[in-house]
C-alpha cells in the first residue's frame, strides 16, 4: 500500500534530536516509522498522550500541598520545641528530629526538581526575557466595575 | 462584586506577587484557602519553559457583602469555566482588611456610615497563565466583559447589590444568547437597571494607585492610604456643613491637600483633561516625609463628578477657578500646613486655593538615530 499523503509537523531542534535518539534506541527503522507506531498505539489503546503530563502535574501539586505542607508543620513544631528547650535527652531527640526533617526536605526538593526536569526539560524553548531587544508589552489589567 | 485581573510577567518571577498576596502590609489577617507558594513557583517555571511573556494571572475578588471561602472558591470555579483553567491548581488567599470607611472609623472613632456596603474581606487568586499539560496560554479575549459577566452572575446568586459595570451591554447580550437560565439572569439584570446605567470610570487604576502610594507619605508622615484619602475628600466635599470657602479650606487643610488649577496640555495625562479651556482642577497633597507636594489626581475623577458640577460647587463657595490670577490675595495663600515656600513636585501651576505658578509643557522629544542624540544621521551608502 502506497503512503501517498504527507504529514508535516513543526518541531524544535532539540525535540527532533531527542526524538531521533529515542527512535534509534527503540530499534525503529526510521523516525517516521517510530512516530507512526506511537500514533497507532494511541489510536488503538485510546491513551491520551498528554495524560502523563496531567498526572505528573497533579503529583507535583500533591507534593506541594500535601507533603510540603506537612513538612512545614513538622518544621514549625521542631523549631518551637527547640526554642522551648528541655533536658539533655529531649534536646537530643529534637536534634535528631531536625536532622531527619532536613533530610526529608532535601529528598522532597530533589523529587520536585526531578518532576520539574520531566515536565519542563531544558531544551531552549525559552525566549529571552526582558532586555532591550524585547519591546515592552502592554501590562494587562482588567476591572469588572468602577472601584471607589 | 468587583473582579479585577492583572498578569504577572515571567521575567518578574513569583516573588513580588507572593510578597504582596501573602506578606503584604495593611491586612488584619491573611489566610491561605487553597494552594501553596510552590505552586506559583511552578507556574512561573512552566511559563518560562514555554517562552510565555506572562506567567501568573492575578485575580482579585472583592465582594460588596460578606462571603465565605466556599463562595469565593465557587466564583474561582466560575472563572475557571469561563477562561478554561483548572481552579484546583490555583492559589486562593483571603485578606481580611477594613475598607476605607472602616479604617476611618477605627482611626477616628466616627460611626460607620450606613452606606458603607463593601465587605471588609477580599480574595486573591493566582492562576497559571500557561497550562502545564498543553503548554497553551490562558485565554484572555474580552476578559473585562467576561469578568463582569462572572461578577454580575455572582451578585445575583448571592443577593449582592448589582455593581454598575463598564461592559453592561456586552454582558446582557451574551447572557441573552445563552440558555434559559442565562436569559433569566439577563432579565434580572435588566430589571436591576443595568441597561440604563451610565458607564462608570474607576477613580484610579491599580497601577496608578501603586505608583502614587509607592514611597509616599501623607501630611502626618504616615504611608499614604489613597482609598482613605479619597473617602475623606468625598466626605469633606459633599458635607452640607461646608457652606463657604473657609470651611472647605479648613476641611482640606485637615487632610493635607489643596485644590489647584493646571493648564491644559500639561503632563498629568490627556485622559484626565476635563476639556475646560482654562485648565483643569487637580488635588495636590503634602508629603511630610519628603517635604514636597505631589499630585493626587484630577478632582473630577477623584470625586466621580463632572468638571462642570465641581466648578459650580466651587463657585457656590465663592471659590472661582476660572480666573485664578484674579483671586483675592488671601485665596492665593496655601491652605493649612502646606508651606508655600516648599518645592513642589511636579512643578507648580496656577492655584485655586494655593499660589501656583505656570506648569511648563513637556519638552519635545529629541531625535535619536543610531545612538546619536540630536545629530543628523549620515545615511550609510551615500
Amino acid at each position: 500500500m502506497l503512503r501517498a499523503d504527507r504529514l508535516r509537523v513543526r518541531v524544535l531542534p532539540d525535540e527532533l534530536t531527542r526524538w531521533r535518539q529515542a527512535a534509534r534506541d527503540s530499534g525503529a527503522a526510521s523516525l517516521s516509522g517510530w512516530l507512526r507506531a506511537l500514533a497507532d498505539q494511541a489510536v488503538t489503546t485510546g491513551d491520551d498522550p498528554r495524560a502523563w503530563r496531567a498526572d505528573l502535574d497533579k503529583l507535583a501539586r500533591d507534593l506541594n500541598a500535601g507533603v510540603g505542607a506537612n513538612v512545614n508543620q513538622i518544621a514549625k513544631a521542631v523549631h518551637e520545641a527547640r526554642r522551648r528547650g528541655g533536658d539533655a535527652a529531649q534536646n537530643r531527640r529534637i536534634a535528631q528530629a531536625a536532622d531527619a526533617l532536613a533530610a526529608l526536605a532535601a529528598d522532597l526538593a530533589a523529587l520536585r526538581a526531578d518532576l520539574g526536569a520531566v515536565l519542563r526539560p531544558r531544551h531552549g524553548r525559552r525566549k529571552p526575557q526582558g532586555g532591550t531587544t524585547t519591546p515592552r508589552a502592554r501590562t494587562g489589567s482588567s476591572r469588572s466595575g468602577a472601584q471607589s | 462584586m468587583i473582579i479585577a485581573a492583572t498578569r504577572i510577567r515571567s521575567s518578574s518571577g513569583a516573588g513580588p506577587v507572593l510578597d504582596h498576596v501573602l506578606r503584604g502590609d495593611g491586612n488584619d489577617r491573611v489566610a491561605i484557602v487553597q494552594g501553596t507558594e510552590a505552586d506559583v513557583a511552578d507556574m512561573v517555571a512552566t511559563a518560562r519553559h514555554a517562552g510565555a511573556t506572562y506567567a501568573v494571572r492575578h485575580y482579585t475578588l472583592s465582594p460588596a457583602k460578606e462571603l465565605n471561602d466556599a463562595d469565593a472558591t465557587d466564583i474561582l470555579h466560575a472563572l475557571g469555566t469561563e477562561f478554561g483553567f483548572d481552579p484546583a491548581a490555583a492559589l486562593l488567599v483571603r485578606h481580611d482588611k477594613g475598607r476605607a470607611a472602616t479604617r476611618l472609623t477605627r482611626r477616628t472613632g466616627a460611626p460607620l456610615p450606613p452606606e458603607a456596603e463593601r465587605a471588609d474581606v477580599h480574595w486573591h487568586a493566582l492562576v497559571g497563565e500557561v497550562d502545564p499539560v498543553t503548554l497553551r496560554v490562558l485565554d484572555s479575549r474580552h476578559w473585562r466583559a467576561r469578568h463582569e459577566k462572572v461578577s454580575r452572575t455572582a451578585e445575583l446568586r448571592y443577593g449582592h447589590p448589582v455593581v454598575q459595570g463598564r461592559w453592561n451591554r456586552a454582558v446582557l447580550d451574551h447572557l441573552d444568547r445563552g440558555d434559559a437560565d442565562q436569559r433569566r439572569l439577563a432579565d434580572r439584570l435588566v430589571a436591576a437597571g443595568l441597561r440604563e446605567r451610565v458607564r462608570p470610570r474607576a477613580v484610579y487604576s491599580s497601577d496608578q494607585r501603586r505608583a502614587l502610594e509607592r514611597g509616599r507619605h501623607d501630611h502626618r508622615g504616615s504611608p499614604l492610604d489613597l482609598p482613605l484619602l479619597v473617602h475623606q475628600l468625598r466626605g469633606a466635599w459633599y458635607d452640607p456643613a461646608v457652606r463657604d470657602a473657609e470651611a472647605l479650606r479648613q476641611r482640606l487643610r485637615g487632610l493635607g491637600v489643596r485644590v489647584a488649577v493646571v493648564p491644559n496640555g500639561s503632563a498629568i495625562g490627556a485622559a484626565d483633561n476635563p476639556g475646560s479651556s482654562r485648565g483643569r482642577l487637580v488635588l495636590e497633597g503634602w508629603d511630610r516625609a519628603a517635604q514636597r507636594l505631589y499630585v493626587v489626581g484630577s478632582l473630577h475623577r477623584l470625586l466621580r463628578e463632572s468638571p462642570a458640577k465641581i466648578t459650580a460647587r466651587l463657585a457656590s463657595l465663592a471659590l472661582v477657578p476660572a480666573e485664578a490670577g484674579a483671586l483675592p490675595a488671601q485665596e492665593k495663600r496655601i491652605a493649612g500646613n502646606i508651606p508655600s515656600s516648599r518645592p513642589t513636585s511636579p512643578s507648580p501651576a496656577r492655584g485655586v486655593i494655593g499660589p501656583m505658578g505656570a506648569r511648563p509643557l513637556p519638552a519635545p522629544p529629541r531625535r535619536v538615530r543610531q545612538g546619536v542624540v540630536g545629530e543628523p544621521n549620515p545615511r550609510p551608502g551615500r
